[in-house]
């Protein structure tokens, strides 16, 4: 059966019309998630949806579950799973840079630089195992190191220029998280809301307004970042909703991508509680008052007056590129098998004069384990390369 | 005319029939062989030799499981070579040249010796169905033989046709009628079938060859021989020579190409790629000058040479004129010209574990008509439908071996789970746990289970215990005798300064330390046999990967006891594609594993399938 659009009215099981729209029928294996589908495309109300609901369970139908018909494709073999999370990712995506990275792995650009990485590795493999099926015959190489080691090793490089990006890539996914830390009244709150053109958080003179950790998401160069403006850091309180607000601080300062310091006039925050590394930015505050003191390595701002204002979102954006890139591979669960096939394949370069058998051994857990991202290995991969590289035939 | 009734009858007095016909026996079965030719039995129609790579492994099996070709390659082989000898004993396959008479004679020997098996000489045209049973066959004059179950193995034979450049000749193999009545039964009982060809090279009239121009290989010098039950060979070795083509040889075959039955497109059926003729590689692999010939002598008193890397279709004449461009074989004469020749095949889909057809019960099927090539392929199916078809007709258990345990295993799961595309060889990488799949532990992965079967001689079963018993008190003592590393670097074996004492299994599983180095320490290592030393030595060489490797069929057995109804409706399975579901129909896997490794299966739709298994297993109760 072909696919087919018409023009249809909808009735209602005692013939009145519920609505009219268009019917598409797509009959599987060839749809999305190769089973039969049928789309209604009514006017799309809440009333209308809700009767088309009600009619359609009448007939046992049911709601899908959320990601449902994801699952279904991948059960069906019309997606595969690295697919299947590039689509999720693309359902998540907010900002361009998530929706760009996203539609790599959606559109299969993943799969192909596992597929290259496994061609390499099936490669190795057959070598390997002519080396072991066919010693009597004269064309196979036999000269193992020469013949696989120089794969391996482009291979190896290849999979760590992607690991090195992996982590940026899944900052990317993730979002990053910015944490603006200082000692209490210095005007964490005043820079958050300048970041956010609006008055977000609640501005006063008393110190220690903001108890609690104030989160906000923004778009940061294509960049999803929460930015957390947190309650001032001082060691002496009596108040123990503010010592929980500081523990919380603390809390975020572990866990956030890039810390900016805010200092002002004599108040500031000891280098014990954060050390000056490449993802703390250092701003001294104030510089409308007298009294504002700018040391190497900081800079000064005005967040009431916007003094100083443009190197800071320089500095800040420069961080907020550096953390967060593309990558093809920004899952945790796709960077951890990446990982141990590296870990194999490196282990088969350092030991190549050795058996044949036990190094074919750790490519095969190799190609396994890249197998995890998208399918599964058959002998046949193996046979068909020997077959069409190699003369064998005694 | 009526006869009685046996317990089993094999079709086919080949590598395939011989074996099954003899387990079936050894099973306690009443046992007819019927062959169309008594004087043919054991006939060796290629090759002239047995094991190899994955096939060497596969006779050691054959043999732990008491079958008969390992024991008749030790009384017929003249050119014993253990390949990959300086690889890990994982991938060491034990290969010999065979004297085609003394192989022959051996194997018939054997038949006319086993208890409870008659030969009858017949060809057979049909076959006795009853209430959608196999129950007997009907010969070519009439004769009706009843029995519970038949094997059939019937190799080339099955509407065989031997091709050479324009010639075709309906044949099983030179000389021999084809069995075509046999073909058009199976075809008309609606079975999925196909076809095949292989090939063979011109036969050489040795003392027409130059030999002392070429370069000879000769036998190990120890012999390692195929059974369990021998420790040496007594028959003398011989030597191979080795030549080449060259491109005068290229150049005449390439132009007639045309002439060629296999280029001509005369042949229909799909070769193999690993026995490709050589009109084959000369045109995949243009650029290679030379491709090598093995000249293996068919007997001890056989002039008869087989020129092994030569295998044609072209026409007589085109074959003298390229055979008179190799070096040593200018005056060559040809004793029997080289064929094509294309058979019928089932597709081996259509069994289930055992090799029994899934639609006729009591009919199995063993050899080349399963798709495969290799008389060791079809002695190990032969042996299985054998076993298998005495446990039918005795009322007995199913004899099945998975893939962790034997290439058997591998051999036939691959078979009925994944079917064929070309003629089926056994390798080592086709086993994923190849490194515990060892050709020196055959015995001891399998002798225990054919004596659970009760298929095994008294003789074997003494011997096993004795090496059984052996090998467990050596590895005993050398897990409980432990060395400090001063007391091992003492005795030059370099071992980290951890203070760890390590037993002499731990130390034999360092890098460079051999049996030879830890002797000192169990002298009663040193007076072991080969036999054991082999074992002991295997297993500390791949002790790690092992470890590893069990996790896995750990895996694969848990995926294995999941047995899918043989019934069970796929349409009713939520979840499954229509393709899948389809595949599955076709398939009708008997457990989730091999639902598994059937193409197009996806996890999601095994996690589907499993799902599903396990309600119907609570609604069961």
């Amino acid at each position: 059966m072909p696919r087919k659009a018409s023009y249809q009215k909808v009735y209602d099981d005692i013939g009145e019309v519920v609505d009219d729209g268009i019917i598409l029928w797509f009959p599987g294996p060839s749809t999305a998630t190769g089973e039969d589908l049928v789309e209604l495309q009514l006017h799309g109300s809440e009333a209308v949806s809700r009767k088309l609901s009600d009619l359609l369970a009448g007939y046992g139908a049911m709601l899908a579950e959320p990601g449902e018909f994801t699952f279904r494709a991948l059960q069906n073999g019309r997606m595969g799973l690295l697919q299947a999370e590039g689509l999720r990712d693309l359902l998540e995506a907010e900002t361009e840079l998530q929706r760009i990275q996203a539609s790599l792995t959606y559109q299969g650009k993943s799969r192909a630089l596992s597929e290259e990485w496994r061609v390499h590795l099936i490669r190795a493999l057959a070598v390997l195992e002519a080396s072991v099926d066919f010693p009597d015959e004269e064309d196979i190489p036999f000269e193992i190191e020469r013949q696989v080691k120089p794969v391996l090793e482009d291979l190896l490089a290849s999979i760590d220029a992607e690991l090195t990006k992996s982590d940026l890539g899944r900052r990317l996914r993730e979002g990053l998280t910015l944490a603006i830390v200082g000692p209490p009244n210095v005007g964490k709150s005043t820079i958050l809301n300048r970041l956010l053109d609006e008055e977000r958080a609640i501005v006063s003179d008393t110190a220690g307004t903001t108890r609690d950790i104030i989160s906000t998401r923004m778009d940061i160069a294509g960049r999803l970042v929460e930015v957390l403006d947190t309650a001032g850091l001082r060691d002496e309180t009596a108040d123990p909703i503010e010592r929980e607000g500081i523990n919380r601080t603390r809390a975020a300062i572990r866990r956030a991508d890039i810390v900016v310091k805010v200092s002002a006039g004599t108040y500031y925050i000891a280098s014990s509680e954060i050390a000056s590394d490449e993802n703390v930015i250092e701003i001294v505050n104030k510089t409308d008052l007298e009294d504002c003191l700018v040391r190497e390595g900081q800079i000064g701002i005005s967040a009431k007056t916007g003094d100083g204002w443009g190197a800071f979102l320089q500095l800040l954006t420069q961080k907020v590129e550096q953390s967060a890139a593309l990558s093809f591979f920004p899952h945790e669960r796709q960077i951890a098998l990446i990982r141990a096939a590296r870990e194999r394949i490196d282990q088969c370069i350092s030991h190549l004069s050795e058996e044949p058998e036990l190094i074919a051994e750790d490519v095969r857990a190799a190609v396994v384990l890249l197998d995890q991202l998208t399918g599964r290995i058959t002998v046949e991969d193996v046979l068909g390369e020997i077959f069409s590289s190699f003369c064998i035939g005694k | 005319m009526e006869t009685e009734h046996y317990d089993v009858i094999v079709v086919g007095g080949g590598h395939a029939g011989t074996e099954a016909a003899c387990a079936a026996a050894r099973s306690g079965a009443r046992t007819a062989l019927v062959t169309h030719k008594k004087s043919t039995i054991g006939e060796m129609s290629c090759n002239p030799a047995i094991g190899g790579l994955g096939k060497g492994h596969l006779v050691r099996e054959i043999d732990a499981l008491d079958g008969i070709m390992g024991r008749a390659a030790d009384l017929g082989g003249i050119q014993f070579r253990l390949l990959n000898r300086s690889k890990g004993p994982a991938v060491r396959g034990p290969r010999t040249q065979a004297d085609r008479k003394l192989y022959r004679e051996a194997i018939q020997n054997f038949i006319a010796t086993q208890d409870r098996l008659s030969v009858i000489e017949a060809a057979v045209d049909d076959l006795i169905v009853s209430d959608g049973e196999c129950v007997g066959i009907i010969t070519e004059c009439g004769l009706s033989l009843h029995s519970t179950a038949v094997v059939m193995t019937t190799g080339t034979f099955l509407r065989g046709v031997i091709h050479r450049g324009e010639e075709r000749l309906p044949a099983g193999r030179v000389g021999e009628k084809p069995a075509n009545s046999l073909g058009i039964r199976l075809e008309q009982m609606g079975l999925p079938m196909g076809r095949l060809k292989t090939g063979t090279p011109a036969r050489l009239d040795g003392t027409t060859i130059d030999w002392q121009r070429l370069e000879m290989q000769a036998a190990d010098t120890r012999p390692v021989p195929f059974s369990f039950m021998n420790d040496m060979i007594t028959v003398p070795q011989i030597e191979c020579g080795i030549t080449y083509t060259n491109e005068e040889t290229h150049k005449i075959i390439e132009q007639n190409l045309s002439h060629s039955a296999v280029y001509g497109g005369h042949i229909s059926g799909q070769g193999p790629r690993y026995c490709p003729s050589i009109e084959d590689k000369i045109v995949k692999f243009r650029d290679r000058e030379k491709h090598q010939v093995f000249l293996e002598p068919e007997g001890l008193e056989d002039k008869t040479v087989y020129p092994n890397g030569i295998s044609t279709s072209l026409p007589e004449n085109i074959q003298d004129e390229f055979l008179r461009t190799i070096p040593g074989l200018e005056t060559a004469k040809v004793l029997q010209y080289g064929y094509a020749i294309e058979y019928d095949y089932v597709d081996p889909r259509s069994l289930d574990r055992t090799l029994a057809l899934r639609n006729l019960p009591g009919l199995y099927l063993a050899g080349q008509i399963n798709g495969t090539t290799g008389y060791e392929e079809a002695a190990a199916q032969g042996l299985m439908a054998g076993l298998n078809a005495a446990a039918r007709a005795m009322d007995l258990p199913l004899r099945t071996l998975d893939r962790s345990e034997a290439y058997i295993g591998v051999l036939i799961d691959d078979l009925v789970t994944r079917g064929v595309t070309e003629p089926y060889r056994m390798f080592t990488s086709r086993a994923e746990y190849r490194l515990s799949l060892r050709a020196d532990n055959a015995d001891l992965r399998l002798t225990p289970k054919a004596m659970e079967w009760r298929c095994v001689s008294d003789q074997r079963s003494d011997m096993f215990h004795v090496k059984q018993l052996g090998l467990e008190k050596l590895r005993s003592k050398m897990s409980t005798q432990k060395l400090s590393p001063n007391e091992a670097i003492k005795y030059g074996i370099k071992v980290n300064q951890d203070g760890r004492r390590r037993s002499l299994i731990d130390l034999l599983s360092l890098k460079d330390v051999t049996l030879k180095d830890i002797e000192k320490f169990e002298p009663s290592l040193a007076s072991a046999s080969e036999d054991i030393r082999t074992v002991i030595e295997a297993d500390a060489l791949y002790a790690g990967y092992l470890e590893r490797q069990d996790a896995e069929i750990h895996q694969l057995r848990r995926e294995e006891s999941h047995l899918i109804p043989r019934d069970l409706d796929y349409a009713s399975v939520p979840g499954l594609s229509n393709e899948v579901r389809d595949r599955l129909t076709a398939s009708r896997p008997e457990t989730l594993g091999q639902a598994g490794r059937i193409e197009g299966v996806t996890p999601a739709a095994l996690a589907a399938l499993l799902i599903h298994l396990k309600g119907m297993a609570v609604v069961n109760g």
